[in-house]
């Protein structure tokens, strides 16, 4: 799914930058945390899923980082999302990015994610290209969801008889999440959102900026905070990112604070390479049902090489079972008749030495593009843009091309909407 | 439930039915035997003259007119027809004291004294509506107001016999569908048409009465219909809407308010058996209203489209408009309504010395409506409910009447859909009640009492909010509730043109079921509503000042009030938000659109005070008739007493205005003209309305034809000036102001 801000921010940066305001086909750049559980950890992520409209490359190009740059701290590794106070949401101050959403069984139904806000509110100051502490005052604010939290009493007897109520009044700290220079006051923790029945999530956040006479404002620049997420059901919480927020820099400032983040040196010295043989299987994709899915093991290696030849053996470690043709080449195939999550293994080995590598391939239902668990209007709206776009699909595994034509074109939006599930053909409250 | 309700409703009935017929026929030969055997021993010399004295017989006159006292106003015949509109709010608005609530022209609610939804009884034949708008202000009432024949707005003492949902007025819609007296001829009735300008409407209604010696029999139908309502200006008040809600970007209509159209049909068949001291009668209507609410109210802003935001990059799409084009995306609310009614009537007149009448009355409810979204149905509330009546009427003295009376209630209320925010509901109550009026020299008292017990039971023992983690919030069993109110008027005519009233009412009304047990969005106040299942009866406490005079040539009344309301349930803001889109509950939204405001509901004292005033003057009498005028003006202002000591929401504006009428008995024309002041004090996270002109001419004309046939032609005009007015009772008015110039014609042939 795509995020309103998403468009806008990059639209907005487009402003700045006129020559490099191109047709951003504005969906292509998503910006929201992508979100997945896996055994007790949650995970979260920056296009993992590419079929949510995630294009890295034209991130690249609109923020005006160097070719193959990842926006991600260079110290820790960890990932950095990117907001705008100045977005068309909410005035000056206020944003509602990034947003969270997962993929249809990318969580367990009903699962309910919060988030933990970690460390210090740091602050780019323009004036120095450096990063300081903020303002005496200034403060992001975060407002999460009440549910899992202290402020909502759901008892009658306790509220006066009201069916549910609210410990303290509209302007107590413990409804909000506060990052200031000197740590994280109010709820630390509050919710992102519950997943609904298919296990899949879209949920935006409410992010304000405040001056030290807490109204709404703040000093021109970037403002960056931290935090995690974790679920009821999966209470590992997953790596920790970023969220670098523009307050009213050009373009060129805004790019110069995340470069500053991104060319920080490693902390951490990667170990060197070992001599087992490297699997490699892939990235995670997304896979139209019925469709000719390839293992590409193809970037495995051995560093060292050992007395015979790499050797491949696919299996399939979950999903429905399927059955696996050329399963000890560095590429074989699976059909993708059943819709779910497929888990294959990948190990190679020189006979000496293995290693393995795990892959996941999902197929939602025919027709579900945006992988929220149902067919609706806006997997039709997005396949007429992408017809509109000229996508085509040479590998044959686009969720777009329902007809599996390898072009994505108006027949395919014809054939989603008479897939469509829904009330009016649109998502209704889950 | 309804099984043993009928099963004691039918039992007592025949016995009543019976006994009544019994009486009856032995009654009259006794009667005649008894005068005779009078005459005869007061006068034994005449026994074989022909002189025979005869009982005295009062001839009681009716006014024609529309009447008024301080506790009752009774609108019927021409003036009534004048008025007569597609809802019931409209329909009364002119009267003083009355509002209309309307949202859109589709609901018309109407509002007594600034007070509305629970705490207006609205009846049929003295057995309520039961329908489900005092639950929400989109929901219209289900009464037709082409078929009334009498409207009786009460207030005071009186409101006593209706309980605790009266304590604010009853409005009584009488449309004699159990016919109360054999036509004269065998078949008689009549057919009204009607043709509005203003968006096309046309009304048409016919009534029937047949019968002879013991029988008679109405049948009635209707059919209205109606586009779009056309206004001056647009439809959506955009710096209301940037103040209210923070919403900026709207899509508006201007010259006409799209989805109001509307088509109503529905008919009734009643007979009954009228005996010489004794009636019986039993009715079946059927009403179906199809109409639309204004755009923009049910939805959020229609510019903001949850993942669909690149949609205006997608340059072609022929073919997808209906899931894609603008209707599709901000679709039309459609609410369908049904209702089935059985009403079941009988009376006993002066079975024995001291008793004038013994009734009972029944009715039968069964409401249904469904609200549709882009054709397809979202929600069903359904309401199906029994009322029941038995009251005697004594004379016990020539100058004490009264009444004493039981009424009870038993309703079953159901939303099912998406937004159910209220849950299934069984409601009943019982209350015992007395009215006695003592009448000394030129005194009239009148006292009344009520004792009443209810009960609100929730079917689900837990509600669970729809899509959020919230867990499921425990429902209480079963709340119980007594209340006591007590009447006391009296009435000093201190000369046969003058009369002064003072009327005393401690009336308690207990909380209904949307107060108690709300948990969800409310889609069409924009709120989230918490209910309380704590809240406690309401009690007011009225003081009625009210004189009346009336000459040949002049006729002044007015009244003053102060009504002091202890706990008035009232929704207070909480703070919160309820973002819809996500089922997240927040502190602070950057989306004003998809953020609901949370209300729960609360208890706070409350003053009103108010007062309602007319003058009424023949200037001339001429050959051709008489050049009356009138002066009017109503006005309250409710206020809560603690805290903020803020302002009672959604209060109408001080009224007054004039009206010049000329006519005799065929013919008559009147020029009216109203002025609402602006309303300042809407209330908390409400908006100001501007003030109007209201201007509004009346012609009619009367044909006498041969035999009993009857024409009579009439002509209304309304908002003349073409005034863009919004009202300040009503929940919508900044999506949709009351409808423009319209010229309404009419002709109605009686026969």
């Amino acid at each position: 799914m795509n995020a309103t801000s998403s468009r806008l921010t990059i639209t907005q940066y487009c402003f700045a930058i006129v020559a490099l305001c191109v047709n951003s086909a504005a969906h292509a750049v998503h910006l929201d945390v992508e979100i997945w559980a896996e055994g007790n950890a949650m995970f979260a992520g920056f296009c993992r899923t590419t079929a949510l409209g995630c294009d890295l490359a034209q991130l690249a190009a609109n923020l005006q980082l160097p070719p193959n740059t990842l926006p991600k701290d260079g110290a820790t590794g960890k990932q950095i999302f990117l907001s705008d106070f100045r977005d068309f949401s909410g005035g000056l101050y206020a944003t509602p990015n990034p947003g969270f959403q997962s993929i249809q069984n990318a969580l367990s139904p009903n699962e309910v994610v919060s988030y933990r806000a970690l460390g210090v509110l740091e602050y780019w100051d323009p004036a120095i290209s450096a990063w300081i502490a903020p303002a005496t005052g200034t403060r992001v604010r975060l407002f999460g969801g009440l549910e899992a939290s202290s402020v909502i009493i759901n008892n009658a007897s306790q509220c006066g008889g009201a069916l549910f109520c609210f410990s303290g009044n509209g302007t107590g700290v413990e409804g909000s999440t506060i990052f200031t220079g000197n740590g994280i006051q109010g709820s630390p923790v509050l919710l992102v959102d519950a997943a609904n029945s298919q296990g899949s999530l879209h949920t935006h956040m409410n992010f304000f900026l405040e001056n030290q006479q807490g109204q709404q404002g703040g000093p021109v620049g970037a403002y960056l905070v931290e935090m995690e997420v974790f679920s009821n059901l999966h209470p590992v919480p997953s790596e920790s990112f970023y969220v670098l927020f523009n307050a009213g820099l050009s373009a060129n400032a805004y790019t110069n604070a995340l470069l500053s983040l991104i060319n920080t040196p490693p902390l951490v010295v990667p170990p060197p390479a070992g001599f087992s043989p490297v699997a490699r299987a892939g990235s995670d994709r997304v896979v139209r049902f019925g469709s000719t899915v390839t293992l590409n093991g193809n970037d495995s290696h051995d560093p060292a090489p050992g007395p015979q030849a790499l050797s491949y053996l696919w299996s399939q470690q979950a999903g429905p079972a399927v059955t696996i043709i050329n399963g000890n080449n560095a590429n074989a195939t699976f059909l993708a008749s059943k819709t779910g999550v497929y888990t294959f293994n990948l190990t190679v080995s020189d006979s000496q030495q293995s290693g393995s590598a795990v892959v996941r391939y999902t197929v939602p239902m025919r027709g579900d593009v945006d992988l929220d668990g149902d067919v609706d209007r806006i997997d039709v709206a997005l396949i007429l843009l992408a017809a509109q776009n000229g996508v085509t699909d040479p590998v044959g595994n686009d969720v777009r091309d329902i007809d599996g034509d390898r072009v994505v074109s108006r027949n395919d939006a014809v054939l989603a909407k008479n897939l469509c599930t829904l009330r009016l053909c649109r998502p209704t409250l889950r | 439930m309804f099984s043993r309700t009928l099963l004691f409703t039918g039992i007592s009935s025949v016995l009543l039915t019976l006994s009544a017929m019994h009486q009856a026929q032995a009654g009259d030969s006794k009667t005649t035997q008894s005068a005779q055997a009078q005459v005869l021993a007061t006068h034994p010399e005449d026994s074989e003259e022909s002189i025979v004295e005869l009982e005295t017989i009062e001839v009681i006159g009716v006014d024609q007119r529309s009447q008024q006292t301080p506790e009752q106003s009774t609108l019927k015949g021409k003036a009534l027809r004048l008025q007569q509109s597609d809802t019931l709010g409209k329909t009364l608005e002119s009267e003083l004291g009355v509002s209309n609530a309307s949202f859109g022209p589709g609901v018309g609610i109407p509002v007594v004294r600034g007070l509305t939804g629970s705490r207006v009884r609205i009846m049929q034949n003295g057995i309520g509506s039961h329908d489900a708008s005092t639950m929400s202000p989109d929901h219209a009432v289900a009464i037709e107001p082409l078929f009334a024949e009498e409207i009786n707005i009460v207030r005071g003492p009186d409101t006593i016999r209706f309980g605790g949902g009266a304590i604010g007025g009853v409005v009584d819609v009488k449309d004699n569908r159990i016919p109360e007296r054999v036509p004269e001829n065998l078949v008689g009735g009549a057919v009204e048409s009607r043709y509005d300008t203003n968006g096309d409407g046309t009304n048409s209604a016919f009534k029937l009465d047949l019968g002879k010696d013991w029988l008679a029999m109405r049948v009635g139908g209707f059919f209205r219909s109606r586009n779009d309502t056309q206004i001056p200006g647009t439809a959506i008040d955009a710096a209301a809407m940037q103040q209210q809600f923070g919403l900026t970007n709207i899509r508006n209509a201007t010259g006409e308010i799209p989805n109001t159209d509307s088509e109503s049909s529905g008919g009734s068949v009643g007979a009954s058996w009228l005996g010489d001291t004794a009636m019986a009668g039993m009715s079946v209507s059927y009403v179906d209203n199809r109409y639309g609410i204004p755009k923009g109210s049910h939805g959020l802003d229609p510019s903001h489209i949850e993942g669909l935001e690149f949609l205006p990059d997608i340059e072609d799409l022929i073919g997808f408009e209906d899931i894609l084009g603008p209707d599709a995306l901000n679709p039309s609310i459609r609410i369908d309504m049904r209702q089935t009614r059985y009403d079941f009537k009988s009376e006993w007149y002066q079975p024995i010395t001291g008793i004038e009448r013994v009734g009972f009355r029944y009715g039968l409810v069964d409401y249904k409506h469904t609200e549709i979204e882009g054709g397809l149905p979202f929600t069903t509330f359904e309401n199906k409910a029994g009322e029941g009546r038995f009251e005697i009427d004594h004379q016990f003295f020539e100058s004490l009447t009264g009444t004493f009376g039981v009424q009870w209630i038993d309703r079953n209320f159901s939303a099912l859909g998406v937004e159910t925010f209220v849950p299934v509901t069984d409601q009943s109550s019982l209350g015992f009640y007395t009215t006695q009026e003592l009448t000394l020299a030129d005194w009239v008292f009148k006292a009344g009492l009520r004792t009443e017990q209810s009960w609100v039971d929730p079917e689900a023992s837990f509600l669970k909010l729809r899509g959020s983690a919230l867990p499921p919030t425990p429902l209480p069993d079963d709340l119980k509730y007594q209340a006591e109110s007590a009447a006391l008027s009296a009435k000093w005519n201190i000369s046969d043109k003058a009369a002064v009233t003072l009327s005393l009412n401690r009336a308690k009304r207990s909380p209904d079921i949307q107060e108690l047990l709300s948990l969800g969005p409310h889609l069409s106040t924009r709120t989230f509503d918490i209910g309380n299942v704590q809240l406690t009866n309401e009690t007011a406490n009225m003081a009625d000042l009210g004189f009346d005079w009336k000459s040949d040539r002049v006729s002044v009344r007015g009244n003053g009030y102060y009504n002091w309301t202890d706990s008035f349930v009232y929704q207070r803001n909480t703070g919160f938000f309820y973002d819809i889109d996500n089922a997240k509950l927040l502190q602070k939204c950057v989306s004003a659109v998809e953020c609901l405001p949370i209300y729960a509901y609360d208890q706070r004292n409350a003053l009103f005070i108010g007062y309602e005033s007319e003058v009424k003057t023949t200037l001339l009498t001429t050959g051709l008739g008489d050049l009356s005028v009138t002066l009017f003006s109503d006005f309250v202002r409710g206020q809560f007493v603690s805290g903020d000591k803020s302002d009672v929401p959604r209060m109408p504006p001080l009224r007054y205005g004039s009206e010049l009428g000329f006519g005799n008995s065929v013919w008559n024309t009147a020029l009216r003209y109203t002025r609402a002041e602006q309303q300042s004090r809407p209330g908390l996270n409400e908006t100001n309305t501007d003030p109007y002109h209201l201007l509004t001419a009346t012609a009619d004309y009367q044909i006498k034809s041969v035999g009993s046939l009857e024409f009579w032609l009439f002509a209304k005009g309304s908002n003349l000036l073409n005034q863009e007015m919004r009202s300040s009772v009503s929940f919508l008015r900044n999506f949709a102001p009351d409808p423009g110039r319209s010229f309404v014609f009419g002709l109605r042939a009686t026969f």
